[in-house]
Order: structure tokens, then C-alpha cells, then sequence
């Protein structure tokens, strides 16, 4: 049986439903990474080039920790995922990027995937599936089951019965790498702070704000991080946002700015995440930020009661 | 209308033609220096690359000096150059400067009809006949070919001439000369009268300077203050040196693409290494390297601003293809923060061993 | 016959003089304090008791305060510091396939194969682990720097310090030092965070192989010479004079280069008594307003540098 590599790092985390069905239905042994720890990290910084973002890096550790426990490695270059956007500029070149700075890899699934069609996107798997199997109904199986499956996932967070509500916003690989955000998800929720992310928000509202810009965002990340956090500020849906940012990230850069405009002084918290963030100085920054809210909640409470 | 424009290497001298002709009011802002770069730092988000920074020094030196309309180019990703328009009209806006912009996005991505509105912004205000205006536009596109093309041989004859620094003033005194021109017609005699001239400059033919190939993120290499002034110091120390990338290159690239014939011999040659566009200028970098080699070259330089996305990729390339093609290339980084010391250090540092490992295949062979 | 090496670093300034079998005959060592002019002509006032001018036939300079170095002394070499370090490394050993170089506010990483730089990197965004990061941090911990490297060898084990960044690294041991570790086991780990901080950064994609030169002024350091050895798993050779490689570096190209020319350009000690102004001005004659500056000796202007079209400099007209 063919071993896949699958490194547990950047879109993984949006299409691991797909993924992971895809290749078990073709009847490969799935390898995964294991989840961001130390030492996946440590080869990340230690092979990858200095100038690359966080999560870039992470991903760079996590293909270094399969390199010798699989037969292909799976690092599709995303070229797109929606019409005439873009993502980042590193996805379309990760293949290359991580194949010239990790020696020794074994083959690797590199198709290149414009993911905005579903013609596209089948053509795509088949030609991921042809490498594993002969079987184009096999291929074909695969394909509609693991697609129905990632229909049905459930994708986002959307916390109940907290006091206090906050937008949870960034790229999803640095939502969901625990590792990495230093499990800011449950910190916030031990702070009795519940979280939302963008995938429960409709896609529709979120093309709406994205209709006030001079120029329609580009890039599929920033349109809907943008979409999302204004629409919930605007509409006081949450009491504040949190935006995950990794260091050097050239998407965020743009993108916090132009929240920031937009939102004026509603709640807004940036935490800045790299390989040398340390966990005291990030947690002092999430609870004051808590404690900020509180008091502005509390002293809104104080006006409205007297009205 | 009073149009300013931000630096782009040489750019200025085709955008001071044009407006001349068409008689439209135009700042030419000052070239970009420490001033321009303090106030872009000031004002710019912190993270945002280093091109987006001086390009705001240059807006408000230029609306200083009376200007309230900003030409820029756009693209629509996946680089962050097609994001500027939308954050600088916002910084300026909150710096209430009372300006225009107008951004001349590609076609494809804002359809042909928002195009000619925005070109009609600007060409309203010439009284010109449309005739007119198209032979201005004519003129303007020499103009920036004739130059970089005057720039480009100057930079290669460094390497050849007998009395050091020949190229380097008499490029310099093209470059005052041409800009302190009064038509368009005037600065194409001046650039024409230097293309000649510079085919006197005395060389040595005999000579085997060294030759370094400059490749990168294309503002930071045309811009010379962003780079330090890379290609002078160059050619200060005899060396000759080639840049693919211009603002000419630009103009034929972009004009060429959607027929996909555009830069062929870049895309072949780097297809081994990225075979795909990914944004920004990556796989012109990685190709002009395999060039560089291939036409003999003795190394190159990669510049790019710090937080690139697309030259990180081709960052992570090179050393294949320098171990590969058996030719040094050296990356510099640049940011407000690039000391100067250590920047040069660098420079020399790789021109000694270039020179030293010349001799020593010398002496083997 | 003595050739003169000067290498005016940002924290200290080195100065040697070489016999003609490049020997090491006169060493001086001093911090240059932002004010190289003076500690120049401090250490000729030293020099010029116990030699002659015309003893000195070749003159060079390297380091960051090159340019004005070479204007002051009258230097036969100006090179970079790092083609001297590697000058200096292969006089002594032409086997040398790496140095490590750590200096006060940088460091590199040399590589050399059969007798030359093939490659080399310096530390682009950071200070920390250079020898000023060191300096603080001994401060910090009460600690003579001269034992800093000892403490470091008597630890038993290591605290994991976070390293790539100056600010970052000193938080992480303050907290450590909060949690109550031991200082030799804390500065043990300081050691091997710099290490391989250096590693994962200077010498990133670089192939280290034997031998390899420890040099710069951090070299002093056992402590950070052991925690190379221990990454690397091969022995570190640290050279006799490893803190003044560059200025001997400079010294040897100086012989290297006033063989081709007719006798040295060195100006003699006497610039010690001399009165020298270096003053700056801003000039206006471009947009490009390079600060130039200029060095009197005794009123007269003995150079200019600084301006990049040559206006001042005199290099290349205008």
C-alpha cells in the first residue's frame, strides 16, 4: 500500500475532510504529522528560509518530520481557491520552496490546483488519483464521496452562553494550529470569553462590506477576514475582535490596516505570532484586552440601566 | 489638475515628456532620498514593504510643491503593490491632504470601460488634439527606452572604460541634461546626442571585468535609493553589471502578456527551477540567474524589500540553482533599518570572492 | 619592515604590526567609543616610542570605520572585513573550510574551499549573540565576562532559552531567572541558544565541514566555543589571536598590494600629535543629499567621503 504523507499545516486545516477521505478512499496508509509541538517547529526554522512567515516555516517542520516515513509526500501548490483571487504568493510557490530547502524528500504530489471550479477541481484529483491508482472509477468514487464529505463537515467555531463574545479572526492555519496561537481558543474560553470564527458568518454579508473598498481585495484571505471582522464591529455582534497574525505576513499587513480604518475604536486586539513569541507577554495581552471589554461592557451597562 | 506620480527609476523623465506635451500641470517629485523614506515610515504601517514607505514620502513632497492628483499603476495581486492605492488614499485622506488618485489598473481586471474613464480623468485636462496626445504617449514610451537603454550600457561599459568613472558622469550628466529639457522633442535630441556619446567613452577590450547580474523585486532594483545605490557603487569598482528589469521592460512585459509571448527566454529558462507565475517578478528572478550564468556572468545580486512574498520563494531557489549552475548569488535584503556599513561590506565582500575564485580557475586550469 | 594592520571595529579597534614572515610582533587592543580618530592616534602615540616610520612599509585597514581609517593613517589596503578575516584564517592554516566570526555588533559565517570564499553571510536583523549581547548580559548577571565562558562549563545541565532575538532572549532569562534556575545553567543555556541561533540563521544552508576557525573577539568565550563543538560534533579551533584576525588580515593584504604599487602611503606616526577635525555636512547639490565627511588635519582638508557622485571625494568628477 502506497504511503501518503499528509503535513498537518497551513490549508490542511480548511480541507481536511476532503483530503483525508480523498486519499483513504483511493486506498492509500494515510502518514499525518503530528500536531505542531517543539521540535516540528525547531526543523521549521532550521530549514526554511529566515525571511518566510510562521506558518510557513511550521509547515517547511511538519514535511521534514515525514520525509522518511512516506513513499509521496502531498504539498499541492494553490494556485486560487475563488475567481479571480489570489492567496498568498508562498502557496503558489510552496512546492519549490520547500523542495529546495529540505534534502533528500521523496516524490511529491504537487499538482497545481486553481481551485475555483468544480470541473477544475475534479480534473485535479484525478490526476492526484492516477498516481495511486488505474481505477478512474476508484478515482471518480473518491472524488464525489470525500466532496460531499467536505460539504457536510462542520467548519468554524461559534461558542454558546458566554458573557463576552469576540471575533476570531486571521488566517484559519493560525486559528487552528494550537501550537502556534499557544491555544488561545481555550485561554479565551477559561476567561469565560466565548469565540466565532468566519466560516459562521454567510458569505454573502461578508461580500457585502467588501463592496465599500476602492478596490475589491484580491486575495480570498483578506476578503473574507475584512468581511467578517467590520460586519460583526458594525453590527456590535461581538464585544471586541481578536486577529491572529503571524509575524512578516504580507496579506495582514494590508488587511489589519484597513479593519482598522474601517472599525474606528471598536475592541481590537492584534496578536503578533512568531518563533520567539513568548507565552507570558502573549497572555497579559489577552487578559488586558478581556479586562478592557469587561470595564466597557460594565460602564455601557451602568448608561443603559440609567436611561 | 496639478498630476504627481511616484518614483519608479526612470520613469519620471517619460512622465515629464508626456505632460509636457499634452500640457498638463505636473510635480516631479524630488528623487526619492532619507527625507522621502523618514516620511513614508512615519506615516506607513509598520509591516507594509519598503517600496509603499517611499512612495509616500514622495506623495507628500510632491503635494508640498502643489500637487493634487496621483498617477500610479495597480495590479491586482498577488503581490501587495495592487493593495498601495487603496491604503495611501486612506493615509493621505487621514493626513487630510485633499488629493486625487488615479490608478491605472490592468484591463483584465477592471474592464475596458473604467480604463478609458480613468485615462479620460487625465486627458480631459489636455487641450490637445487626440492626434496630439497619441504622439505624446509615442514620444514618452522613446523616451523611457532611450534612457534605460542609456543607463543599461553605462552600467556594462563600467566594467571596459580606460579612465575610471567615465560612464558613471557621463550618465549623470545625461540624466541632468534630459531632465532639465523643455519638450519632449528636446529631451529625445539630448538622450540621442548621449546614446551616441556614450559609444566614445575609451574602452579596453582587452579587459575581463567582472560581471554581476542585478535580479529581484523589480522597484527595489530600478529605484536607487531603495537598493543604496547598488549599481553606482558598481560601477565605482570596475565592475559591469545588467538589470533585465526597467521600467521599458515593464511597459513591453505588460503590453506582450495577454498574448502570452511576453519575456519567453525568462520563462524557459527558469522552468526547471518555478515554472509558474506566482506573483511579483519570482520567476523572472530565477530565470535572469540561469541567464546570468548562461551568458557568462560571474555572479548575481538578488535584491528585495524585506516581507517580499513572491522573492522569498525565489530566495529559497537560488541556492539550487547556485549550486546547480555553479554561480555565486548573493541576496540582499533592504528596509528603512539597512545600515549602510554592513550593506557595503556585503558588496565588497562578494566582489573579492568573485575576483578571487576567477583567479583561482585560472591558475587550475 | 613592519606592515601595519588597523581593523576599527563599532566596539573595539585593533591594531597589529606583522614581521616580514607575517608574525605577529605588536598587538594593541581598544574601544573605539565612536571616536576611532582618537583611539588611532592614541595607540601611534604608543607605537611611535618604540618604532620608526620608516620601519612600517605597508600599511591597510579594515572594519566599519575603514574609510575614515584609511584617510587618517594613509592605508595601501581598504578592504572589508570579511576578505580580511579569511586572509588572516588561510595564513595561518590553508586547510580552513570555515570560520565562525563573532565581532561586538556582528557576526559571520566564512566559507572557504581549497584557500577561498566560496560563500559567506552576516547576521542581517539582529544583535544577538555578538559580543555587545554577551557584554550586557554579563553585566546584568554581576559576572566578569572574562568568566562568563567558565560558569558556563561548570553547569551540570541547560535551560532552554529562546535566542534568535536580542530583546526576546534577555526577557526569556529573566523569567528563567524568576523560576530559580542556576546562573552557570542558565548561562550555559544563553550559550547554546546563541549557538544555535547563529547556526539557524548566519550559517542557514551553509556546510559546515572541518576545519573550522572560531574567531572575533567572542572566540574568548569557552563557553560558546564548547556549545559550537557540541552542535557540530567536531572540534572548533580557536586561533593565537583570534581577536585581531581582521587588523592581521589587513596587515597581510597590505604587503599583498604595495608590491604592485612603489612604496607604502602610510603617513607616519606623527599623526598623533596632529590635530584632527572630522566634521559632517548635508549636501545639497541633488535630491540624493549624501551627508559628507570631511577630515582636517591641522586645518587642511586630508579627504572627503560619503558623497555618492564623487563631488567631494574627488574620486570621480561629477
Amino acid at each position: 500500500m502506497m504511503k501518503i504523507g499528509i503535513p498537518r499545516g497551513l490549508l490542511y486545516y480548511n480541507y481536511q475532510t476532503f483530503i483525508d477521505s480523498f486519499f483513504y478512499e483511493l486506498g492509500c496508509e494515510i502518514i499525518y504529522s503530528e500536531n505542531t509541538n517543539k521540535t516540528i517547529l525547531d526543523n521549521g526554522v532550521k530549514y526554511c528560509v529566515d525571511e518566510a512567515c510562521l506558518p510557513i516555516k511550521v509547515f517547511h517542520g511538519h514535511v521534514y518530520s515525514l520525509r522518511e516515513k512516506s513513499d509521496m509526500i502531498f504539498i499541492p501548490r494553490i494556485m486560487r481557491l475563488y475567481k479571480n483571487e489570489f492567496i498568498c504568493p508562498k502557496f503558489c510557490g510552496l512546492p519549490e520552496m520547500v523542495k529546495n530547502s529540505i534534502p533528500n524528500l521523496p516524490p511529491v504530489i504537487q499538482d497545481t490546483l486553481y481551485a475555483d471550479s468544480k470541473t477544475v477541481l475534479k480534473k485535479w484529483a484525478f490526476s492526484i488519483g492516477e498516481k495511486i491508482t488505474n481505477d478512474r472509477r476508484k478515482i471518480e468514487n473518491a472524488f464525489s464521496i470525500s466532496l460531499k464529505k467536505h460539504k457536510d463537515s462542520k467548519k468554524g467555531i461559534r461558542d454558546k452562553n458566554y458573557k463576552i463574545n469576540v471575533a476570531l479572526s486571521g488566517h484559519p492555519y493560525n486559528i487552528y494550529d494550537n501550537f502556534l496561537n499557544m491555544n488561545v481558543i481555550k485561554k479565551l474560553n477559561r476567561l469565560n470569553v466565548g469565540v466565532i470564527t468566519e466560516e459562521k458568518l454567510n458569505e454573502e454579508y461578508i461580500n457585502r462590506q467588501v463592496l465599500n473598498l476602492y478596490k475589491k481585495p484580491f486575495w480570498t484571505f483578506a476578503r473574507n477576514t475584512y468581511g467578517f471582522t467590520t460586519y460583526l464591529a458594525e453590527n456590535s455582534l461581538v464585544d471586541g475582535i481578536i486577529y491572529i497574525s503571524s509575524f512578516a505576513c504580507g496579506i495582514d499587513s494590508v488587511v489589519i490596516e484597513l479593519i482598522k480604518d474601517r472599525i474606528g475604536n471598536f475592541p481590537f486586539l492584534i496578536l503578533k505570532i512568531d518563533e520567539h513569541t513568548g507565552e507570558a507577554g502573549f497572555d497579559t495581552r489577552i487578559e488586558a484586552f478581556v479586562d478592557m471589554i469587561e470595564r466597557r461592557k460594565g460602564i455601557e451597562d451602568n448608561i443603559s440601566a440609567s436611561w | 489638475m496639478k498630476i504627481t506620480f511616484p518614483h519608479l527609476g526612470n520613469v519620471y523623465f517619460a512622465a515629464k515628456a508626456l505632460f509636457d506635451e499634452l500640457g498638463i500641470e505636473y510635480v516631479v517629485p524630488p528623487l526619492s532620498n532619507k527625507e522621502a523614506l523618514e516620511i513614508g515610515t512615519l506615516y506607513s504601517p509598520e509591516e507594509i514593504c519598503l517600496p509603499f514607505k517611499i512612495m509616500i514620502g514622495n506623495y507628500i513632497k510632491s503635494i508640498e510643491n502643489g500637487a493634487d492628483t496621483i498617477i500610479i499603476t495597480g495590479s491586482c495581486g498577488p503581490c501587495r503593490f495592487g493593495e498601495y492605492c487603496e491604503l495611501q488614499m486612506n493615509i493621505l485622506k487621514k493626513l487630510n491632504k485633499n488629493v486625487d488618485f488615479i490608478v491605472m489598473d490592468v484591463p483584465s481586471d477592471i474592464g475596458i470601460k473604467e480604463i478609458f474613464n480613468r485615462v479620460g480623468k487625465i486627458s480631459s485636462n489636455s487641450s490637445k488634439s487626440k492626434k496630439e496626445k497619441i504622439k505624446a504617449l509615442v514620444k514618452a514610451l522613446k523616451i523611457i527606452n532611450m534612457i534605460d537603454e542609456i543607463e543599461a550600457d553605462a552600467h556594462y561599459i563600467a566594467g571596459y572604460e580606460k579612465n575610471s568613472g567615465d560612464s558613471k558622469r557621463l550618465l549623470n550628466k545625461c540624466k541632468r541634461d534630459a531632465i532639465n529639457s523643455k519638450s519632449a522633442d528636446e529631451m529625445i535630441n539630448i538622450l540621442s546626442e548621449y546614446k551616441r556619446k556614450i559609444n566614445f567613452i575609451e574602452i579596453d577590450k582587452e579587459r575581463k571585468p567582472l560581471k554581476i547580474a542585478i535580479i529581484g523585486e523589480i522597484y527595489t532594483i530600478i529605484e536607487p535609493f531603495s537598493n543604496l545605490y547598488i549599481e553606482d557603487k558598481l560601477m565605482d569598482y570596475g565592475v559591469s553589471s545588467k538589470r533585465t528589469l526597467s521600467p521599458s521592460w515593464w511597459v513591453k512585459n505588460t503590453a506582450l502578456s495577454p498574448l502570452k509571448i511576453n519575456s519567453l527566454d525568462i520563462k524557459k529558462a527558469s522552468k526547471r527551477y518555478l515554472s509558474l507565475c506566482i506573483g511579483g517578478h519570482a520567476r523572472e528572478c530565477v530565470g535572469e540567474a540561469v541567464i546570468a550564468k548562461n551568458e557568462g556572468f560571474d555572479g548575481a545580486i538578488q535584491i528585495f524589500p524585506m516581507g517580499c512574498m513572491p522573492e522569498i520563494v525565489s530566495k529559497a531557489i537560488l541556492p539550487t540553482v547556485s549550486k546547480d549552475l555553479n554561480i555565486p548569488i548573493m541576496s540582499l535584503i533592504v528596509d528603512e533599518m539597512t545600515g549602510e556599513a554592513g550593506y557595503i561590506t556585503r558588496i565588497e565582500a562578494f566582489i573579492d570572492l568573485l575576483e578571487r575564485r576567477r583567479k583561482s580557475v585560472l591558475f587550475r586550469s | 619592515m613592519y606592515y601595519l594592520g588597523v581593523d576599527v571595529g563599532s566596539v573595539s579597534t585593533d591594531i597589529v604590526l606583522l614581521d616580514k614572515s607575517l608574525n605577529v610582533v605588536e598587538e594593541l587592543y581598544l574601544k573605539t567609543k565612536g571616536r576611532p580618530i582618537q583611539v588611532i592616534q592614541e595607540s601611534f602615540k604608543i607605537l611611535k616610542s618604540k618604532y620608526d616610520d620608516k620601519q612600517i612599509t605597508a600599511s591597510g585597514v579594515t572594519g566599519s570605520g575603514r574609510n575614515i581609517a584609511s584617510f587618517l593613517i594613509g592605508a595601501d589596503a581598504v578592504k572589508n572585513e570579511i576578505t580580511a578575516h579569511a586572509v588572516a584564517a588561510l595564513n595561518i592554516d590553508k586547510e580552513v573550510s570555515t570560520i565562525i566570526e563573532i565581532g561586538g555588533q556582528d557576526s559571520k559565517i566564512i566559507i572557504l574551499r581549497d584557500g577561498i570564499v566560496i560563500d559567506f553571510a552576516m547576521n542581517t536583523v539582529c544583535a544577538a549573540g555578538t559580543g555587545s549581547f554577551l557584554d550586557r548580559q554579563a553585566e546584568r548577571l554581576e559576572i566578569p565576562i572574562e568568566e562568563f565562558g567558565d560558569y558556563a562549563l561548570r553547569a551540570k545541565s541547560t535551560v532552554r532559552i529562546a535566542g534568535r532575538c536580542a530583546v526576546f532572549a534577555e526577557s526569556d532569562m529573566i523569567h528563567k531567572q524568576q523560576l530559580g534556575y542556576k546562573q552557570e545553567d542558565i548561562i550555559k543555556g544563553l550559550c547554546e541558544a546563541l549557538v544555535r541561533n547563529y547556526l539557524n540563521n548566519v550559517a542557514k544552508g551553509k556546510e559546515i565541514i572541518q576545519k573550522v576557525f572560531f574567531q572575533g573577539g567572542v572566540a574568548a568565550n569557552k563557553g560558546m566555543k564548547a556549545a559550537f563543538e557540541n552542535a557540530l560534533g567536531f572540534e572548533v579551533c580557536v586561533p593565537a589571536h583570534y581577536n585581531m584576525m581582521g587588523a592581521i588580515g589587513a596587515a597581510i593584504l597590505a604587503s599583498e598590494a604595495v608590491k604592485k604599487d612603489e612604496g607604502t602611503k602610510f603617513r607616519g606616526f606623527n599623526i598623533a600629535q596632529s590635530n584632527i577635525i572630522a566634521s559632517s555636512f548635508e549636501c545639497d547639490g541633488c535630491p540624493n543629499r549624501c551627508e559628507v565627511i570631511k577630515l582636517e588635519e591641522n586645518g587642511i582638508i586630508i579627504g572627503c567621503f560619503g558623497d555618492r557622485c564623487g563631488k567631494h571625494s574627488g574620486k570621480i568628477a561629477v
